[in-house]
């Protein structure tokens, strides 16, 4: 009776209560500033909308949360992550906001439109409408410390022979002239785009950006990345190519490196690691001498923030960006940031620290900058590539301008007749269909007859017993495997309704692209050469093991400890190979060996090199372990009778010990093979979740397809190209090595 | 055969191999305790001030406690329900006799020459449609249907090994077949439950991949596991050159591994070695 009536007075209670107010959810980009900022903001804003509560949440990969979420449906209402918006404008996720635009602005004096600078609100405008509004307005500059540039006389260059020949009395005085984030080789796009504005103008510029043919393939190009090419050949700093973002930027600010290119939000992400007696300065980005070049344009990219349609509640959302946006929360935004804005102005009251860069930007009356996202996708991967190559020395400006025209007539060819299939690796593709089939050929045996015997009429014993294992391995597992065969002869994106291709995206991965067969390469490297060092190498220590040092069981101990780390393990080596602090160089250039001063073990030309001790630390112990198991089941007898007949140690083990522990021998080597076709943790984290066409092994392939590209079709076709590699793979080594399946008697 | 070796080549290589495997980390805890502004400056020097600053940090901004929750939770009862699942499973297969004992042996070995990857793709859309993505009971079924191939094939071999003698003795005695597995057999193949215990909690506590996909790149901080948490730290602590949060973030999420392993390791010799013995 009690009972009830609690029960009742809680539904009244429930009722009665006023509808508690749905929070808007806020996905925000979260840089080195942290998200401080952006919490008093949503508190006023509640304040001033009490129905409206903000939740915010922000991370430095929101990006990827986000694609996520987009597949999931489970929408924020408002977000400025640097998603695909294009594709989502197509899908009519994203919810114009015209209607917004052309009303008041939030101070009432004019209307919202009018709010922003020129040209800002051009991003995310298609069709007439817009889709984005813009709060931060980054302009490109290059860095410098006034103090620095003083005591030594320096001037601040326009043109590019200046800028050149500054780098160059820089280095004179053994100081590195640039710091560059070389992890992220679209820094240096900016700065080939301004050139190259500048250098072929605003049409040529316009072109290239569309992807028409011929707009990269041009003198004025060549030129351009010549200029980059001499730059990062001479005057980068050493190991530059393998530090990210933050460790460039403080190089910089700590007085190694005299001078950075970066966007205008480097004080803001920088600004606790700014010595006090730091005099931050900033001029334009150089000029090529050009009857084109424009002191008053300049390079701009807005950031946008967009309202997804199919959220809770998109118009409080919208609320909430007019407020963000209003002069007052702009002014603030610049004052305490220092970032600069696109709310007309409010960059009046930038961060002292940041004026250069406010009068860089007084003196601006044409933007010109790529949209965020791509129209055509694809070619973000091209120019990723073919800048890291350039900026490593391994391609020359004509050969750089070759590879940009070509990737950028493939992703239009794909982008515009997306069933088409170029063959290009014919070759390739017979060597591997006749490698699967014959495996599959050789490796197939038909199950042998069971002994049947008292199976019948205990179906309720055997149900509950096996039933539940059946069940979840089933379908948790096993449904999952073979849908993805179904979903490979898809095209997808996750969103609409899957097509069947049959089996187009197989012959694309086989025939036509050229990062899957870079990617399978890497596997095979780490297949082969990892296993290679590894195996001998712990079947020498199991040896000895076995031969009684003292101490075994601590040895035995200890040397598991790397396999048992996973990520972490991995995240170790990555501050191990730190190119300008980490231990490996420190050692290295202590032995003499100077040329590992500052040498950028994860760079794309390095990485793979960088993996061998890694996984050698990671893969030994295990592997030790399982050997000097195999070897202490090994009856004794039989060394007895090798003693006998006078056998040498290196005869017993060939012919006892070799012998009896040939099948763990072969499981271990099929684990490690299937462990290099699987590898996917360290390549993804050690190169920041974003791997380029050279360093991407299948299994990243594959995430890329899934969340970054939005092909799940061509995903689910890779991750069945790599079950079959390391199904056959795992054949033909049972079948060669003449044992018995494990675990069949 | 343990004659002694006296050769000097064969102990300095374990002991500069166990220097190799172990400087690593002897780096990565004298790191973890200095200030993140002196980490990358002189990586030998000693800290000046010694300060457990880092792991404060970590513990918060990573949310670690929260991950870890999740990991544990999640190890924990998946490691349990594959033991259950995985011992009565491959007991049936071993013993009972079955018209398709080799086949259904074959069904469950086939599991481990399918890597996770290829299932992840639809796994993420069945997880939608099953609402259990975003979820630790999700996750944990994932976690169980990938331990069970391993665990099965392990303990079939297991099984098959123990002499029928007994079973049949117990049958004689009047005990039915529940009570002759938990009672007799289960006991018995202790060495084999330890082996997959630690197999299984070292493949899910350090599982990422499949982490990533269903609880959605880690976006609810309260639903992150411990590899996805860490990693996600140590993006924030690049983007805001505190190098400090990374270090310690990895020590603390390394300290459980390495304690259970200590802990539990004669078990796992022993079981390999038995494993060793079948194959």
């Amino acid at each position: 009776m009690v009972r009830r009536v609690v029960i009742l007075l809680f539904c009244l209670f429930h009722c009665s209560a006023p509808a508690s107010a749905q929070p808007i959810e806020v996905s925000v980009f979260e840089g080195g500033e942290g998200l401080g900022f952006y919490r008093r903001i949503a508190q006023e804003f509640k304040d001033m909308v009490p129905t409206t509560p903000v939740r915010l949440e922000g991370d430095p990969r929101i990006a990827d949360r986000l694609r996520i979420r987009i597949l999931e449906g489970n929408l924020p209402e408002v977000t400025n992550a640097s998603i695909n918006a294009w594709s989502l404008i197509e899908h009519g996720e994203l919810l114009p906001l015209d209607p917004w635009l052309d009303g008041p602005s939030w101070d009432g004096s004019t209307t919202w439109r009018e709010t922003f600078s020129p040209g800002s609100l051009d991003a995310f405008t298609h069709q007439g409408k817009t889709y984005g509004v813009p709060l931060v307005y980054v302009v490109w500059s290059v860095y410098y410390d006034k103090a620095m540039f003083r005591r030594h006389g320096w001037e601040r260059p326009k043109t590019w022979p200046e800028f050149l020949s500054l780098c160059q009395e820089i280095s004179e005085v053994d100081l590195a002239p640039v710091a560059f984030q070389g992890r992220y080789p679209y820094y240096a796009k900016a700065l080939v785009q301004n050139t190259y504005y500048q250098r072929a103008g605003p049409t040529a510029y316009a072109a290239q950006e569309a992807l028409e043919p011929g707009s990269f393939h041009n003198d004025a190009m060549v030129e351009t990345l010549s200029w980059l090419e001499r730059l990062s050949g001479k005057y980068f700093q050493k190991g530059s190519l393998g530090m990210s973002h933050t460790e460039a930027q403080l190089e910089f600010f700590q007085g190694r490196a005299a001078m950075l290119f970066c966007g205008s939000w480097l004080f803001s992400e920088m600004q606790d690691n700014i010595p006090s007696n730091f005099e931050l300065g900033a001029f334009p980005l150089p000029l090529p001498v050009s009857k084109f070049a424009d002191p008053q344009a300049s390079y701009a990219t807005s950031g946008s923030w967009f309202v997804f349609k199919n959220s809770a509640n998109p118009e409080a959302g919208v609320e909430f960006l007019r407020y963000l946006t209003s002069s007052k929360v702009a002014g603030a935004f610049a004052s305490e940031r220092g970032i600069t804005v696109a709310v007309k102005g409010a960059n009046a009251a930038l961060h002292p620290m940041m004026v250069d860069v406010a009068h860089q930007l007084d003196g601006v009356r044409r933007t010109f900058g790529s949209p965020a996202g791509e129209v055509i996708p694809g070619m973000d991967q091209v120019w990723n590539d073919v800048l890291g190559k350039l900026m490593a020395g391994r391609l020359g400006a004509v050969e750089a301008v070759q590879e940009l025209e070509t990737g950028s007539v493939r992703a239009r060819q794909r982008y515009e007749q997306p069933d088409r299939i170029e063959v290009r690796h014919i070759g390739k593709t017979t060597a591997f269909v006749a490698f699967v089939l014959g495996g599959l050929l050789l490796g197939w045996r038909r199950p042998s007859c069971s002994r049947a015997t008292t199976g019948a009429g205990h179906h309720g014993r055997n149900l509950s017993f096996l039933g539940p294992a059946l069940f979840v391995y089933t379908v948790f597992f096993v449904l999952p495997s073979l849908v993805a065969f179904l979903v490979s002869l898809t095209r997808w994106d996750g969103l609409g309704t899957p097509r069947w291709v049959g089996v187009a995206n197989f012959s694309r991965l086989l025939l036509e692209s050229d990062a899957f067969w870079v990617a399978l390469q890497n596997n095979l490297y780490l297949m082969v050469v990892i296993p290679a060092i590894v195996l001998p190498l712990s079947l020498l220590l199991a040896t000895a093991l076995y031969h009684g040092v003292w101490g075994q069981r601590f040895f035995r101990i200890a040397f598991f400890f790397p396999n048992l780390l996973g990520v972490a393990g991995i995240l170790l080596w990555q501050q191990l190979y730190n190119p300008q602090g980490g231990p490996i160089n420190a050692i290295l250039t202590a032995l003499g060996m100077a040329s590992f001063e500052g040498f950028a073990w994860l760079s794309p030309d390095h990485l793979y090199t960088a993996l061998v001790p890694m996984g050698i630390w990671g893969a030994c112990g295990f592997n030790m372990v399982l050997f000097l198991a195999a070897m202490q089941s090994i009856s004794p007898d039989l060394f007895e009778v090798a003693d006998l007949y006078g056998a040498s140690a290196w005869e017993k083990f060939r012919y006892v010990t070799l012998p009896m522990i040939w099948e763990t021998l072969i499981a271990a080597t099929i684990f490690m093979l299937i462990g290099g076709m699987k590898a996917f943790e360290a390549i993804w984290l050690l190169t920041n979740q974003s791997p380029n066409t050279e360093t991407h092994v299948v299994g990243t392939l594959m995430i890329r397809s899934m969340f970054v590209e939005q092909r799940i079709g061509q995903a689910a076709a890779i991750a069945c190209l790599l079950f079959a590699t390391v199904l056959v793979g795992s054949l033909f080594v049972h079948r060669f090595s003449g044992g018995e399946e494990a675990g069949q008697p | 055969m343990k004659n002694r070796l006296s050769g000097w080549g064969i102990g300095s290589l374990l002991w500069a191999y166990l220097g190799m495997t172990l400087a690593p980390f002897l780096w990565l805890i004298v790191t973890s305790f200095k200030p993140s502004r002196e980490i990358f400056m002189a990586p030998f020097a000693l800290p000046d001030r010694a300060t457990g600053a880092n792991y404060v940090n970590a513990w918060r901004v990573g949310q670690l406690g929260e991950s870890f929750f999740n990991s544990v939770v999640i190890t924990v009862l998946v490691v349990l329900a594959t033991l259950a699942l995985s011992s009565t499973a491959a007991y049936a297969l071993a013993r009972f006799g079955l018209r398709r004992a080799k086949a259904l042996q074959f069904y469950f070995l086939a599991g481990l020459m399918i890597p996770i990857q290829l299932s992840v793709v639809p796994l993420f859309f069945e997880m939608k449609a099953l609402g259990l993505l975003n979820s630790r009971l999700g996750l944990g079924l994932v976690y169980l249907a990938t331990s069970l191939p391993f665990a099965v094939f392990l303990l079939v071999g297991f099984f098959r090994s123990l002499p029928n003698s007994l079973r049949e003795a117990a049958f004689l005695d009047g005990a039915g077949e529940w009570t002759v597995f938990s009672k007799i057999m289960l006991p018995l193949a202790r060495p084999g439950l330890a082996t997959i215990a630690i197999m299984t909690f070292l493949g899910v506590w350090n599982e990422y991949l499949v982490a990533f996909v269903l609880l959605g790149g880690g976006a609810d901080q309260a639903l992150t596991t411990l590899p996805l948490g860490l990693a996600n730290l140590t993006q924030v602590g690049q983007f805001r050159t505190d190098f400090g949060l990374v270090f310690a973030g990895i020590v603390i999420v390394m300290l459980p591994t390495l304690i259970v392993y200590v802990t539990l390791e004669r078990h796992l010799t022993k079981g390999l070695k038995m494993g060793a013995n079948k194959g």
